[in-house]
């Protein structure tokens, strides 16, 4: 490096580092201390971590329009400088030798073939060719045979550009994200038990409280920096416990006070036995359930989300209820008796002495609990059940909204709350908690949207299993995915995933920044710019909004997924998509293309260009001639502001770490339904649930029921599928960083040493693991961080080469619709 | 210089009327430079220095000078001669 | 220099596209159609040689360049620090955890590593000798500032 001492350029960064975290742009004064600051001066910038739900913020190194360094930003309240590894490495997952930069089209000699190889094509003709089959069908079975499958890693302008150009334009509700696979039981358990979306506490609470629960969670691996900041409040508070509640033994026991490792299921016994523990030892906060819980009791025996047809749904005597009836405090009592500690511990395998402890956190006034869950209770056929159980717990104790007092549902995506969540892409949801099937909803929606009334459809679209189910059988013919890989993340993937993207009849269209297993299903792939790359913003799982600038351009011709909706769009007009009784209705539409009535309306193109801050592109902004991220982020705002989902202006979020709504008057909310916190709290209430129409929380009365499928003689095993910490969900950015894919390689069947020595196994033995539905080949594993008991095995499912979701049951929370990935049989076979 | 050499970043806020003085005492420290000094009171400076110990020692020092609110470490990176090898962030 | 070639036909955007039509895309999964298994990979071996190695910028964490099969790092251990502790050190010849990692939330120093960084293997992780699929572009920031030097040059 001739010229540039290394010392000064360690400098220049040190110097950058600290006016960054100031907030102050970087010093002339500081091109003192280098021969050339020209030359090494870096541009630095802040935005959300690409990965979990937790929301870390960054900070991003650019130079000559390339990142060159990230680390964790110091001034983020989430993460205070820290990063996990994937974190750390976040500068290598747009570098990717692979990455996609044209769009292409299976072809056969020069014509668009189903079964042809992928060729490359111009944007023109990708959009004429989707263009021409999304009007084909439109025209021969309307908008209920098109679909798209969105996701939790949308910006939120993204999210909300999907949904309205879905459901006000194409006048379609088959629009899910993957957060259905990964959220939908947490959203339908708030929705019954507060009536309103999403955590109540936040992150503070970690510091606050005295002891925690992990239900069926390993934050360890998954949200590796909120572990730190319990790490934290245990190692420097010798009174703080941590109980660990799993089906197998995984890094969070590290921690753990109080391990419990469960028969798959019985989480819902456990649940019941601590609150029949509760109340028999008189521990129930009488005061505060009298004045803000109902209890009801809830349909039982209610199916298992599988296709109608399927036996076990044939056997449900309340298939996919979630009926409910009145119920007392008295009745509650004598419905959860049954559950004894003896009963839960023969039934859980959990011994009496360690589900005391874990009752005695909950039943003792003095200890503020905080307990915390993601996709071992979200990903259950009775996932809603074992949410509202939890919440159940900490409403007969009062043990909520308060600092250190929280129930806390984890989220696993970055903008799972953000933008599946908040925006409502979910097949039954428009913004703010709205819902389509609710008429005056839809109006709000239609008002908003300046569209005529009646655009929003009324039915209930298909959820992420459905749309799979009904690409099969040739229901949804035109089908639009992005920003995820479902291919390799849904169930069952050979009886209900390939078959529907392989059928003749559909065209499927798949954006991605890499060629992912879903992108080789697909027909027409479309290059796709990521992160850094577009403007964005994100929402993490404390209710926390947070916004970056494009740093750097995306490589050949890929476009963000905004801008494809937004462009798209632009090849339709009303004529074509909506019925004539309509536009005759409202004369004024006739004519007009999708991108005039949805995002030239006067809103979202209401802000210029100017407007973005100096030193920063904007590819979409440029490319439609109005600053497009504020027009669609203001128009959404409008959904929740006064709604107790306010949002703050665009321009404050460019400024800030994030701010937790709602946000009243510039001032983030923490604690919500609490008096002291929420300005939606009517005055002089000490808490309130404002969600349900009384002001009440409901406490369910809910049993246990069996999973829809356990080990048998000829399936003995109890197969458990997860993440690992080194790579994020199906691993497309992550196992293209070479330090992150050469530290975990390849996925594994972790397994009990014994189970493995009475099969003939060792570790590294080459074994098919197979169920009723199909297999893979993997490798043994009884020596790594994952330690299953007896009678069950875990495989992650980041690997590409190993697709555990071929072996997996498409089961789902009847309720929900959510996937249960972490319980089906499977036998396993040395190869 | 043959050992490794620690390079480490303060950011310090200070109360802006007694910025001058401050300025003077940090420049009695061994190894340190004022990169950034602003009339809210902000101050960055570069410490470079042959141990750990030596930065946590000026770090101290620094929160105990008069008119100094706050002082915190945001970047140290240890640079080796030979192999350029680090030991953390 | 090698590198320098390289980051510049990165730089000015010459990125490698596929010239070909193709039918098995999916790079991380390269030889087996999508309904089929292919054989598992062998297991590959942990890294143990001890060398360490260059970072990609300062501020990532270094690389365990050794096996830490049966390390204990739990509430009641850590195996590392027995190396990697500052006391330890003299002995060990191992390198002292960093002083960022004696910060506690609120950037005020700690007599020891911040329980907030104890479980070291969130960010510090092995290697194995397992061959990467896709080879990352990812370019230098010394790199990246030879090329500007370059084009200043050549002004």
């Amino acid at each position: 490096m001739s010229g540039i001492n290394r010392r000064d350029v360690i400098k220049a960064q040190a110097v950058a580092a600290a006016a960054a975290a100031a907030g102050v742009a970087v010093p002339a004064s500081a091109q003192n201390l280098v021969t050339d600051a020209k030359l090494t001066d870096l541009k630095w910038s802040k935005a959300a971590c690409r990965f979990c739900g937790t929301g870390c913020s960054i900070m991003v190194a650019t130079k000559a329009g390339r990142v060159v360094a990230t680390h964790g930003d110091a001034e983020s309240e989430v993460n205070r400088g820290l990063n996990c590894v994937k974190g750390y490495f976040l500068s290598k997952i747009m570098y990717g030798q692979d990455r996609l930069t044209q769009p292409m089209l299976r072809k056969t000699d020069g014509q668009y073939d189903k079964n042809g190889e992928f060729t490359p094509i111009s944007w023109d003709e990708a959009f004429d060719t989707m263009a021409e089959k999304w009007k084909t069908t439109l025209k021969a079975k309307g908008p209920k045979a098109i679909g798209m499958f969105g996701s939790g890693q949308w910006t939120v302008w993204e999210g909300y550009a999907a949904s309205k150009l879905m459901k006000a334009g194409f006048r379609s509700n088959n629009i899910d994200p993957n957060a259905r696979h990964c959220m939908a039981s947490a959203v339908v358990g708030f929705i019954r038990t507060f009536g309103i979306d999403e955590p109540m506490g936040c992150y503070d609470d970690f510091e606050h409280a005295d002891a925690f629960v992990l239900w069926g969670s390993n934050m360890a691996e998954m949200h590796p920096i909120l572990w730190t900041r319990i790490a934290d409040r245990r190692l420097s508070h010798p009174h703080v416990k941590v109980a660990v509640l799993s089906t197998f033994e995984h890094r969070s026991f590290d921690l753990a006070d109080i391990p419990g490792v469960f028969e798959p299921q019985t989480d819902l016994i456990i649940a019941n036995y601590i609150a029949n523990h509760i109340i028999q030892s008189d521990a129930v906060n009488h005061d505060f359930v009298s004045k803000h819980v109902n209890f009801r009791k809830g349909a039982q025996d209610i199916g298992y989300g599988l296709r109608d047809e399927d036996p076990l749904q044939q056997a449900a005597a309340n298939p996919n209820s979630g009926a409910s009836e009145e119920f007392s405090l008295e009745e509650f009592a004598e419905f959860v008796k049954p559950y004894t500690l003896e009963f839960a511990a023969e039934k859980s395998g959990v011994s009496k002495e360690q589900l005391l402890k874990i009752a005695e956190l909950y039943a003792d006034p003095d200890t503020k609990v905080m307990s915390l869950w993601t996709m071992g209770v979200n990903q259950h056929t009775r996932g809603v059940w074992m949410n509202n159980m939890i919440y159940n717990i900490h409403l007969l104790t009062g043990k909520i909204s308060q600092p250190g007092n929280s129930p806390f549902s984890l989220t696993g995506q970055p903008s799972a709350c953000g933008t599946a969540r908040e925006v409502g892409t979910f097949a039954h949801r428009l913004p703010a908690d709205l819902l389509v099937a609710k008429p005056e909803h839809r109006a709000i929606a239609e008002k908003i949207w300046k569209l005529p009334d009646g655009t929003v459809p009324e039915w209930v679209g298909a959820h992420a299993v459905l749309q799979n189910r009904q690409l099969k059988d040739g229901d949804i013919n035109c089908y639009w995915v992005q920003v995820n890989n479902n291919m390799q993340a849904a169930p069952n993937m050979m009886q209900e995933g390939l078959p529907g993207y392989r059928n003749p009849d559909n065209f499927i269209v798949v954006s991605d920044a890499y060629p992912t297993v879903t992108a080789e299903a697909a027909d027409l792939i479309l290059p796709t710019a990521m992160w850094v790359e577009k403007e964005g913003a994100y929402g993490n799982a404390e209710r926390r909004t947070q916004f970056w600038h494009q740093m750097v351009d995306a490589p050949g011709e890929s476009k963000s997924d905004m801008w494809q909706l937004v462009e798209f769009s632009k090849r339709f007009t009303t004529d074509e998509v909506w019925p004539a009784e309509l536009l005759d209705a409202n004369p004024d539409y006739k004519g007009k293309t999708l991108f005039d009535v949805l995002f030239a309306n006067g809103q979202v193109n209401a802000y210029s260009n100017d407007e973005i801050e100096d030193g920063y592109d904007n590819h979409e902004a440029e490319d439609f001639g109005f600053y497009i991220q504020k027009g669609l982020f203001e128009e959404y705002a409008e959904f929740g502001r006064g709604h107790a989902h306010d949002l703050a202006d665009f321009d404050t979020y460019h400024k800030v770490r994030g701010l937790r709504w709602p946000v009243v008057d510039g001032k983030e909310t923490r604690w919500r339904f609490s008096g002291e916190h929420d300005p939606y709290v009517k005055d002089g209430a000490d808490f309130e649930f404002y969600g349900k129409p009384d002001g009440k929380a409901i406490i369910f009365a809910l049993p246990y029921e069996p999973p829809a499928e356990s080990p048998d003689d000829e399936y003995p095993f109890w197969l458990s599928t997860g993440r690992v910490l080194e790579h994020w969900h199906s691993g497309s950015m992550t196992q293209r960083v070479p330090e992150l894919y050469k530290a975990v390689p390849d996925a594994l069947c972790y397994m009990h040493p014994d189970d493995a020595e009475s099969l003939g196994f060792r570790r590294g033995t080459e074994v098919r693991v197979q169920s009723r539905r199909g297999e893979i080949v993997t490798r043994v594993e009884t020596r790594g961080r994952n330690k299953p008991p007896k009678g069950l095995i875990f495989v992650p499912w980041f690997d590409a080469r190993q697709l555990i979701n071929k072996v997996t049951l498409d089961a789902t929370d009847p309720l929900s619709k959510q996937t249960d990935f972490k319980k089906c049989a499977v036998r396993i076979e040395a190869v | 210089m043959t050992g490794p050499v620690h390079i480490a970043s303060l950011l310090i806020q200070v109360i802006p009327e007694n910025r001058k003085t401050i300025e003077t005492g940090l420049l009695d420290f061994d190894g340190l430079e004022i990169a950034h000094s602003d009339d809210e009171g902000r101050i960055i400076v570069t410490l470079e220095t042959i141990s750990e110990l030596n930065i946590v020692q000026a770090l101290t020092d620094i929160q105990l000078l008069t008119g100094v609110v706050s002082a915190s470490l945001v970047y140290h990176q240890m640079d080796e001669p030979e192999q350029q090898a680090c030991t953390g962030t | 220099m090698k590198r320098l070639a390289l980051s510049i036909a990165v730089l000015i955007g010459l990125m490698a596209t596929f010239a070909f039509a193709q039918d098995s895309i999916t790079t991380l999964r390269p030889t087996t159609p999508l309904a089929e298994n292919g054989a598992a990979a062998p297991m590959p071996k942990v890294v143990n040689s001890d060398l360490r190695q260059v970072r990609n910028y300062p501020e990532q964490p270094p690389l365990i360049p050794h096996k830490i099969d049966n390390y204990q790092i739990d509430k009641n251990a850590n195996k590392c620090l027995s190396c990697h502790a500052r006391a330890a050190i003299g002995e060990s010849q191992a390198p002292m955890v960093s002083i960022t990692h004696f910060m506690n939330r609120d950037n005020q120093f700690l007599a020891s590593v911040t329980p907030r960084r104890y479980f070291c293997n969130q960010c510090h992780v092995v290697q194995t000798d397992a061959r990467p699929l896709v080879e990352n572009e990812f370019v230098d920031v010394d790199a990246v500032i030879d090329y500007v030097k370059a084009k200043e040059e050549a002004k």
